[in-house]
Order: structure tokens, then sequence, then C-alpha cells
């Protein structure tokens, strides 16, 4: 089977960008997006040409790295997918494929499909971990959590901080993400003592790099390859009122 | 940073006053559509209704701007929010997708909040100007050619109605804002931080139910109007003495 490729080229961060087209690129059926790339890197280097380039690392859907809007779809067509678990198969002989990075002011362009997601790490330093004395580790099951309770924090420390949710969001709103950063922690005794600094401090980054706000539309949620759901969008609006109240009455 | 104006100045904030100032006219958008209601018993028992609005439920008429000015802030603050947020919104994505972005899961309603809103906001002024200023009083095309009589509220609504041009209108605002609604209750409970999943049953059974009980309330009554379900207005009908002091 062929495609054609419409790949977004782009040789630096403040250079003019445009679409390269590759036509009748040979691919089988059981290659992965990814793969496909790379053969077209292949051939570009064999010409003497500059590469495509694209963040990937595990390649097996657990790290986030890759990622990439595929004919408008964060990720591409498959369902709860990675760019990297998505394979040929979803595609037809002779599709025209686009291909184009993330957009959103937040995650500017580095290189052609490559953005830079540091505005993801600023968040997480915002207040999205625990401070805790260090030493022997503790006991297993020192802290009882309730299975329900353990199981909805584990749901949204399943974010893999790809930035699916921003590209797919109408309004590149960092929510979805930002949301499961809270909660994986604001869930479980050990994230109560920084519950309130957490939310303040990561609704604050968020804003101040420059994302959307939420309009509920839900293109997140079905964008996320992890299945990560919009109630932990509510959670967080719920923590930051709460902290909101909470540091008033101080 | 980490302060207690995170609530007033985060995109957060902006939506939790969007949802409140949603809710607050929603809970008056219930008892106007509830009143209208009253249509049915007669002129003077609708008339009745109008006039303990017009004289501050009864009590106080300085009630009725006190309310008045309550629901202006309410609205103010919405359509403030709406600004606010559409505009950091536009901001955060600068270059739109080549093969435009695709929607996998959104509704319409949610996709025509701006426009819906805008065109709501656009039907407010011209339905208080009609009914309740009476600003078009004895015009053939919006009042059937009748003056416009702050106290007969039963009147003014049917001659308002007789054209079926201005009846049309009045069901586009319904749906509009039935559509407006159906996005709306849902996010503003959601927004307000009802996020365990036992609370979806209420989210999406309020979401839905508010929005067809509010829109099937006005819709009634605009096709009772329209369709001559409603007695003619008594053209010898007044106020009684008491209420013109
Ligand atoms: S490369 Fe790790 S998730 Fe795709």
């Amino acid at each position: 089977m062929k495609v054609t490729l419409k790949v977004w080229r782009q040789s630096g961060p403040d250079a003019e960008g445009a679409f390269e087209t590759f036509t009748d690129v040979p691919v089988d059926p059981a290659m992965s997006f990814l793969e496909m790339l790379d053969t077209v890197n292949v051939q570009l280097e064999a010409e003497g040409k500059e590469p495509v380039v694209f963040d990937h690392d595990c390649r097996e859907g657990i790290c986030g790295a890759c990622g990439a809007v595929v004919n408008g779809l964060a990720h591409g067509p498959g369902k709860r997918s990675t760019l990297c678990q998505l394979h040929l198969r979803s595609f037809n002989d002779g599709d025209e494929i686009t291909v184009e990075p993330w957009r959103a002011s937040a995650f500017p362009v580095v290189r052609d499909l490559m953005v830079d997601r540091s505005s993801f790490d600023r968040i997480i330093q915002a207040g999205g971990y625990v401070s805790v004395r260090t030493g022997s580790a503790p006991d297993g099951n020192a802290m009882p959590i309730g299975k329900p309770v353990a199981d909805r924090a584990m749901e949204a420390a399943t974010c893999i901080g790809c930035g699916a949710c921003v590209a797919a969001c109408p309004n590149a709103s960092a929510m979805l993400f930002t949301s499961a950063k809270v909660s994986h922690l604001g869930l479980v005794p050990q994230g109560q003592a920084e519950r309130d600094s957490r939310v303040l401090g990561m609704v604050d980054q968020m804003d101040a790099e420059g994302f959307g706000g939420c309009t509920n539309h839900r293109e997140c949620e079905a964008a996320c390859p992890k299945g990560i759901g919009v109630e932990y969008i509510a959670q967080l609006n719920r923590d930051l009122v709460r902290a909101n109240l909470g540091s008033a009455a101080k | 940073m980490n302060s207690v104006t995170t609530i007033v100045h985060s995109s957060v904030g902006k939506k939790v006053l969007m949802g409140v100032t949603g809710l607050i006219m929603v809970g008056w958008l219930t008892i106007h559509m509830a009143g209208h209601l009253i249509m049915f018993s007669g002129q003077d028992a609708y008339n009745n209704y109008a006039h303990f609005i017009q004289s501050g439920f009864g009590l106080e008429p300085a009630l009725l701007w006190g309310m008045r000015l309550f629901m202006l802030a309410a609205i103010g603050g919405h359509i403030w929010a709406a600004v606010a947020l559409t505009q950091q919104n536009a901001a955060a994505r600068p270059v739109a997708y080549a093969a435009g972005r695709q929607n996998r899961v959104t509704t319409y309603p949610a996709r025509l909040m701006r426009i819906g809103g805008m065109f709501l906001l656009l039907y407010l002024i011209f339905h208080l100007a009609h009914l309740t200023a009476g600003v078009l009083s004895g015009s053939e095309f919006a009042m059937g050619g009748k003056p416009w009589v702050k106290e007969d509220a039963y009147a003014n609504m049917i001659h308002g109605l007789s054209n079926p041009v201005i009846g049309v209108v009045y069901l586009l605002a319904t749906v509009a804002l039935g559509a407006h609604l159906r996005h709306g209750v849902w996010s503003a409970f959601h927004t307000l931080g009802l996020s365990d999943p036992r609370w979806d049953a209420i989210k999406s059974g309020l979401g839905n139910l508010v929005p067809v009980a509010i829109v099937g309330g006005f819709v009634v009554v605009v096709l009772a109007a329209m369709g001559g379900v409603f007695a003619p207005p008594d053209p010898a009908w007044h106020p009684p003495a008491h209420w013109l002091h």
C-alpha cells in the first residue's frame, strides 16, 4: 500500500514553516506511524536531506514522548492510542495524510513535528509533588487507602503528559493534564498537606503559560491515550474553590 | 501566586463566576416561566401576578429595582467572564491546524455557546423593550396596533404576539435558550466541582430536565398566544384603584 504524506517542516522555533509532500510512500499495514516516518527519514538521509524531526522514546504507548496531529486528530484516528501505537492499517491505500505538530502558544514548535512541552514541567514544578522526608521506605500498607480512592488516584496518575489534551482542545486548554496531576496526589493521604498550595500554584502556572480555559467540549477526554476523564477537571475546580475559601478564612 | 486572588484572576475562577451567574439566571428563568403559565388562568390572575412583581413582590417597589440590578450584575458578570475567557482561548492557539482540528465528541449546543449567547443578549434587549418597557407601544408590527399598558400585562402579551413574525422570534429565542442551557447547566455543575461519579446522574439529569422544562413552558405559552388559545383581553379591563396610588 502507498500513501501520500503532507508533513509540517519548520527548521527552527522562529523559522517560517510549510508543508512538505511525500507522494507514494510505500508502507505496510502492520507498520506503526513512527516506523513510516522512519522510512521517510531513511530515504531523506540517503538523498542528503534533513530528516523529519519528531519526538519518540518508548514506542509502546507508555512514555508520552510521541505525538502529532494527524488529519486534524491528536495522535490520529485511533481510540485511546498514542501516535506510536497507531498503525497504517488505520488508513487506506492512496490516502493523503496530513501530519502537523501540537498547536498551542504554550507548546512552541522546536522543529518540524517536535514541540517544546516544558510548560507542562513548570506546571508540575508549581506544586505537582509531595514533600517528604527521605529515609528508608515506609512499610507497605502502613497508610490504609480505600480501594475506590486508590483506583481514582491511580487513574489520574496514568497521565503520561503527552499533551494530546491540549492539542485536541478547541481552546488549547491544559485543564485535563493539570487536573490529573492535581488529583492523583490530592486524592490520597500523602498529598493532603500541600493540597491547597498545590492546586493554587499549578492553576496559576497553567494560566501563566498561556493555555486556554475549559469549555467542557470533552475533546481532551476523547483524545487522551489513557482515557482520563473530565471528572478530574471538576475535582480541580472544587479543590481550587476550597483552597481559596480556606486561605481566605485563615 | 498561591493567593486568595487565584479565584478572581484565574481561568477557573472566571468559569466559577460564569457558572454561578448562569445558575442565578436559570433560577430566575424558572420563576419567569412558571409565572407565564398563569396566562392560562386569565386576565385578572395574570395581571395580579404582574402587579405583584411590579409592586416589589407586594412589599416595596424598590425591591423590584434591587432585583433588576441583581440580575443585571449577573448578566454583566456572565458576559465579562465569557469575553475574558474567549480572548484567553483565542490567544492560546494562535496558529490553527492546517487540516482543521477534527472534533471527536463535542456537541452543537457546546459549539454554539458564544454565538447563541450573543443572540440571546440581543433577544433580551428586544424582549425588555417590547414587553417590559413598552417602547413599541401602538406599533402595528410589534403590538398589533394596540397601546402597551403597564398594568395590563395580559393584553400586552397577546397583542405583542399577535404578529406571527414576532411569535417566531420568540420561539427561536426559546430554542436558542434551550441549546444554551443544554450545555450550560451541566457545565455549571461541573465547574462548581460536582466531580464524584455519584453526582453524574444529577448533573446530566438536571442538565437535561432544566432546559426541557424551561423551554417547554415558554413554548407552550407563546404557541397558545399565537394560536388564540387565551381568551381575548377585555378592552374595558381597568386596574383596581388601590394599585394606582
Ligand atoms: S513513544 Fe512513548 S508513548 Fe509514544
